[in-house]
């Protein structure tokens, strides 16, 4: 086969008698093969438009595009967001948030010496269960120097009937993570909470915990009955 | 089973699968000199440095026409005793594939000193398409690369 120059007439008898004509379809082949996508001359016109001569700067194009390398995304990442309580950096599926609120007053609870149960706080006119999460994981209270930029919020958490709100020092943000980067959390490890922990993931220079969701709203649920 | 179907002037062939890595379009590639002239050059493919190799220079002594369709078939293939490494090979109108059945592969029994890699062939339309082996392929290409054992010039 010659190769095709860029300015050659291909001859476009689909739109003169086939199905793309002004008249509709009277071609013979048609009623053959129904449809001018499903005939040979139409296939072979389309294969035609590829021996033409390459166009140029088409082998320069091509060159640098497949001179760099494939960004292969990961596939089946989770949405996390990561906080700290007190030193500890830790990270909870993003899914399970509602809102992220500003500290409010809690109100305590008079006759319920519970350190997990800290009292109720009104959010946005809704009485809300207000827990410490720093109690129920056990992390101890130290003076970490934090920026003056830095705020602490509360975090509100779970299905609307069943809120928990909690106070936090810091909020990082949310974090794409893919299953594999996170690793299993050391067996021995006597760090806070590593009960409640399913894994752990270097985020820039800190280590964080992803806790266990399921476990820690069922803890939550039994440590206010 | 799939296999990819292309020219090389005139002549139809096929190749299985399984070793192939990626189509790409016709690049740029870097020629060395002294180079067999089947050898077409490296290529940077994704940062890293692949040999590319010009199918009908080298069955059919006469270079690929550069056109659209011609394209570099990236294989992977195991050098004996060396890890996986990429081989392009260039072809033309590298444009369709088609399903095989194992058993439509008819052994030839009639091996080539020169082209081992021409093992198989295919009937289709009452026509006989040539199975190139990747594996064999390759391992001749790695025999040629060894001047002292086969000197280039007496391959011919």
């Amino acid at each position: 086969m010659e190769p095709l120059k860029l300015t050659e007439k291909i001859e476009n008898c689909w739109k003169t008698q086939g199905v793309w004509s002004d008249q509709g379809g009277h071609c013979e082949r048609l009623a053959k093969v129904i449809h001018c996508r499903n005939c040979e001359v139409f296939t072979r016109a389309g294969r035609r438009l590829l021996e033409r001569e390459l166009p140029e700067d088409y082998l320069q194009e091509w060159t640098a595009v497949l001179a760099n390398k494939k960004n292969d995304e990961l596939i089946g990442t989770v949405s996390l967001l990561v906080f700290r309580i007190e030193k500890e950096w830790l990270a909870l599926p993003s899914l399970l948030f509602a809102e992220v609120v500003d500290n409010a007053r809690v109100h305590c609870l008079p006759h319920r010496p519970n350190p997990v149960l800290k009292g109720l706080v009104n959010v946005h006119g809704e009485v809300q269960l207000c827990v410490s999460l720093q109690a129920l994981l056990g992390i101890e209270s130290c003076d970490v120097e934090v920026p003056t930029s830095v705020s602490p919020r509360m975090l509100v958490m779970g299905e609307p009937g069943a809120r928990w709100v909690f106070h936090v020092h810091e909020i990082d943000g949310i974090h794409r993570l893919h299953p594999s980067q996170i690793q299993a959390p050391p067996i021995s490890s006597q760090k806070t909470g590593a009960g409640f922990s399913r894994g752990l993931f270097a985020w820039g220079d800190k280590s964080v915990a992803v806790l266990d969701d399921e476990l820690l709203l069922h803890q939550l649920s039994r440590s206010v009955q | 089973m799939l296999v990819l179907v292309f020219y090389l002037g005139e002549v139809m062939y096929i190749i299985k699968h399984h070793h192939i890595r990626e189509i790409s379009p016709m690049v740029k590639l870097k020629q060395m000199s002294q180079a067999p002239d089947y050898f077409a050059g490296f290529f940077n493919y994704r940062d890293t440095l692949v040999p590319v190799v010009d199918l009908r220079q080298l069955l059919h002594h006469e270079p690929c026409q550069m056109r659209l369709s011609t394209r570099i078939i990236l294989v992977d293939y195991e050098w004996p005793d060396q890890p996986v490494q990429t081989l392009g090979l260039i072809a033309e109108r590298v444009t369709e594939t088609l399903r095989k059945a194992p058993e439509d592969f008819v052994d030839t029994n009639m091996l080539m000193q020169n082209t081992p890699y021409l093992d198989q062939v295919v009937m289709e339309h009452n026509e006989v398409i040539q199975c190139i082996n990747l594996e064999r392929l390759a391992l001749q290409l790695h025999h040629q690369r060894l001047p002292s054992e086969r000197p280039y010039s007496d391959e011919r």
